[in-house]
This record gives C-alpha cells, structure tokens and sequence, in this order.
C-alpha cells in the first residue's frame, strides 16, 4: 500500500539544511522545499522513512502536513 | 513525532504575597524592572468543573489557599489575605497566585494547552493604568484589583462606539482601537498579510507600494475577498474613495501580499510555511494570518517558524479561530500572538475560541475593502480582529524601533484595554493604537 504522504521536517538549529536535503534525497525522499528562515523542509515519503528522519540528530520534529482555511462563522449567528 | 519537551515558562519574580499594597506590588515590581508591568503575582484561569481539582493540587503542594466563596457576597478584601498563597475564584475560574504558589504547585511546568489539562492560561498579573497619567494608573488598577476580589465584572461604563465613531467618521472597531487619536500611519513598517490575496485592482490602494506573491499557484489576485477584506483593515486608506467611513489603520505601511489561501479559502499547511518562510525572508515587522485549522493541537512547525520570527524581530498575529473551542493552530503556538473577536458592546463574541488568547480586537460587523465590483463589505470573524491588531502593530512599531519582536508583543498587551471578562476569552483587553 502506498502511504507517502508530505511531511514537515523542523532541523535544529545549528544543522545544514541543504547537507541534510542532499541526505534525504539520496534516501528516497522526494524534498520539494527548503525554507531556510524556519529551518524545515517539506519533502514527500512514507511514514517509515519519516520515522527514521525523525530519529536523525539534527532532526528536531517531523509532522505531516495539515490542512488550513479561513473558516468563518455563521454570519447569521446572534451576538 | 515530536522529540524533545517543550521549554517551560520562566518564573516569576519573587515577592510579595496576596494583601500586599499596590505601594508594595509597585515597589518590588520596580525594584526589579524600570517601567515594570507586572506584580509579579500570577493569575491561571482553569477550566469549567477544575476548582475542586486546582484546590486541592494547591494544597497538596503545601500553599494555603483561600475561597472567595468563604467569604458573604463573595467579597474578599485581599489586605486581610495574609496567610494565602492562592485566592480561589471559583466564579471565574481563576486563582489568584503568590510566587511561592506557583513554585510549590509546578503549575508553571504543566500545559494549558493539552486537551487534558485543567487549566487553560497562567498570565502574569498586570498592573492596570491609562498611558501616562498617573491618576488614572492608580484607579485602573484598584479597579481591576476589586473586581477580581469581587468575581465581578470591572466597573467601568462603556461608552457607545458606534455613535462615537459615525461622528469621526471611522467604523466602530477603528474607534473602539483609538485609531483616528493616532498620529501615527504606519510608515517604514511593511506588513504581510498572509491570506487568500488582494484586488490589486481595488480604487482605494492605487499608488500604493505592494509586494505580492502566490504558493498556491497562479496570481495574488483575490477571488474570494477574505483577503481584500484583512488587508483593508489592517493598511487600508485614510481616506476611502467610496461613501465609506475610514477602515484601515496602517496607511502608510507597506503591504506584503502572500497568497497562501486558494480562492476557496482553504489550503494546507505547505503554503502557510511558505508564506511565513517568505514574509520572514523580507523582514516584514508584522505578519498578519487570519486562518487555522480546526485542530487545537499545537503543531511544531508553527511553533518554530513563530519563533524564527521572534528571533527576527517579526512579529506574527493569528486569529483564534471561530469554533467556540480551544484556540486552533497556529495562534495557539506560544510563539505567535493570538487575537479574539469582540462585538461593538465590546463583549467577546460567541463564536470566539478561547484558552491562548493574549489580546481581543473588533470583530463582528466589520466594514472593509471587498474586490470590485463590490467595493466595500461587513464580515464577522476573529479573521477581521487579527488584522485590527495587525494594524495597531503597525502604528507602534513606527513610534519606536525597538518595538520589534517579543518587545512589540509585551507593548500591544501593557497597551491594550482591561475588559470585564477572563484572560482565557479577551487576554489582556481590547487592542489600543498610540497616541
């Protein structure tokens, strides 16, 4: 079963975001970005590999990808 | 999959205990800090049915702990409190703690944002005064003092905003903000607004400098008008070229347009970290995100990227969200600077979340910019708050340029005005611009 999904990657500070990308990469994670002012990178791959870049030192957090709107109230809702 | 633990709060300063004199509270307070805001005792809201549960974990803890239900009427004169760490309210929900309290009970080490956890918000108690006049520095906090003694509501008359602010000519949420007392634009400031874009066409920001920029695909043009509403609030005009009374607070600042919202108003959370990686890389002081999730899960990537713009001197504002829940993601990040709705009597509105909430701002019948051919419209929304808040960021981090960051944070809620409901629904009252 195919259970790749996107994931957040959060390194810690003092890693190299484009050294460790160049890793996951050659590991079979398919990095789509790299925001180097937050220190993350977004990269597509299973949760088992997920799992082992969460274990990496330099790896502070790993969540997957969440979604987000603006969802508004009833506007027909009384104060 | 998150690694390591949270870092705690800091603790607070010691001193004092519950029937200490505002002489007393200013003079340690003082003592510590010039110009300091805090008593240094510290207020924790809980949630509904934990009064029993808090009581009794305080005194396990060995604090002394005092009912105001013990008390006829409920008043509690907090001078004869000397023998009390910790004033139970069970009304409110709050106890009113000593420094002592807080180190013995741990509560500075628990979560007030797990979904399990009793308590809801530990804010540092804040002296209450009106900016630069003493008289009144002293009123506001006896005021607030008692009523916190009383379980009431603080007794002060509001005035009627929307009669207030048709004679400015301003909307009321513009009025109830003091925005038109201010003589400031907003200038040198660039603020981003990361939603579904901006009607670059809009008559009313002709010749105005804006930087924009799309992660989800196509152009910042906005097809759905949340954005164009949130812009318009937080740096629309001074004076609007249709019948319209004054809307935007930060006319002069510069706008960051980042499209991190589809037309539909809805996107992943991808986008929104692109958005912020980008509105960090061009240092824009103020980051307005009118958006979440419906989960009140603190997610980690936000909680990091709020932090890089604190590290930045950035400041990120976002909306609590309108489920009548816990604060959503990414306002509940302790990084990021979360905003409740208020209706024009300057009551929480019902559809506000609660819990993490450090300050209040307009947010029912807010009239605004809405994408040609429409003009202009009302909406309701802690997404019309958060860029009332935004836009007051705006105008004081023009009046000094150390007010950047966590020290523009602490300045929006010393500024902003106590209302007579709980921290976890208004944090510390409603947002006020400079003068």
């Amino acid at each position: 079963m195919d259970d790749t999904q996107r994931w957040i990657v959060t390194v810690e500070p003092s890693a190299d975001l484009a050294d460790l990308s160049q890793r996951l990469q050659s590991q079979g994670c398919a990095v789509e970005h790299a925001l180097e002012e937050l220190g993350m990178l977004v990269g597509v791959c299973s949760q088992t590999m997920a799992d082992s870049i969460a274990a990496l030192p330099e790896v502070k957090d790993v969540s997957p990808e969440i979604s987000t709107s603006i969802d508004p109230p009833d506007l027909d809702d009384a104060p | 999959m998150t690694k390591k633990p949270k870092k705690k709060p800091a603790p607070q300063p010691a001193c004092m205990s519950l029937s200490s004199s505002v002489d007393e509270l200013l003079a340690d307070a003082l003592k510590t800090e010039p110009g300091a805001q805090n008593t240094g005792r510290t207020v924790l809201t809980f949630k509904d049915g934990a009064n029993g549960d808090m009581a009794a974990m305080f005194q396990a803890s060995g604090a002394r702990v005092a009912d105001a239900r013990d008390y006829v009427d409920q008043s509690v004169d907090l001078s004869q409190l000397s023998d009390a760490d910790v004033l139970m309210l069970p009304e409110i929900n709050v106890a009113v703690m000593t420094p002592r309290a807080v180190e013995a009970s741990a509560v500075g080490e628990m979560s007030a944002l797990s979904s399990d956890s009793p308590i809801a918000s530990i804010d540092p108690e804040h002296f209450v005064h009106a900016i630069d006049k003493s008289s009144e520095f002293m009123r506001g906090f006896l005021q607030a003092t008692r009523a916190i003694a009383e379980g009431q509501a603080l007794l002060e008359s509001e005035p009627d905003l929307m009669v207030e602010a048709e004679a400015s000519g301003v909307t009321w949420g513009l009025a109830a903000c003091k925005v038109p007392e201010s003589s400031r634009s907003g200038a040198g400031i660039k603020v981003a607004v990361l939603d579904t874009g901006l009607d670059f066409g809009h008559p009313d920001f002709v010749g105005r400098r804006i930087t924009g920029k799309s992660f989800v695909g196509g152009t910042e043009q906005d097809g759905n008008g949340h954005g164009t509403h949130c812009i318009g609030t937080a740096c629309g005009p001074q004076s609007p070229t249709g019948p319209v009374p004054r809307y935007g607070i930060g006319y002069g600042a510069q706008i960051y347009v980042g499209k991190v919202l589809a037309d539909n108003g809805s996107s992943v959370g991808t986008s929104v970290l692109l958005g912020m990686n980008w509105a960090i890389a061009n240092r824009c002081e103020v980051i307005s995100m009118s958006l979440g999730g419906r989960t009140s899960t603190v997610y980690q990537p936000y909680v990091r990227a709020g932090q890089r713009a604190l590290d930045n001197g950035l400041l990120m504002i976002a909306a609590t969200g309108n489920q009548r829940s816990l604060t959503a993601a990414p306002a509940n990040s302790p990084t990021i600077m979360a905003v409740a709705s208020l209706d024009p009597n300057l009551k929480r509105s019902n559809f506000s979340n609660y819990g993490k909430v450090e300050i209040a701002a307009p947010g029912r019948d807010v009239l605004s910019s809405a994408p040609r051919p429409e003009l202009y419209r009302e909406a309701a929304g802690t997404s019309m708050a958060t860029p009332h808040v935004a836009g007051c960021a705006a105008l004081w981090a023009q009046t000094d340029p150390r007010l950047r960051g966590k020290a523009l944070w602490d300045r929006l809620q010393r500024a902003a005005r106590p209302l007579s409901e709980p921290a976890k629904f208004v944090g510390s009252g409603l947002v006020q611009a400079p003068s």
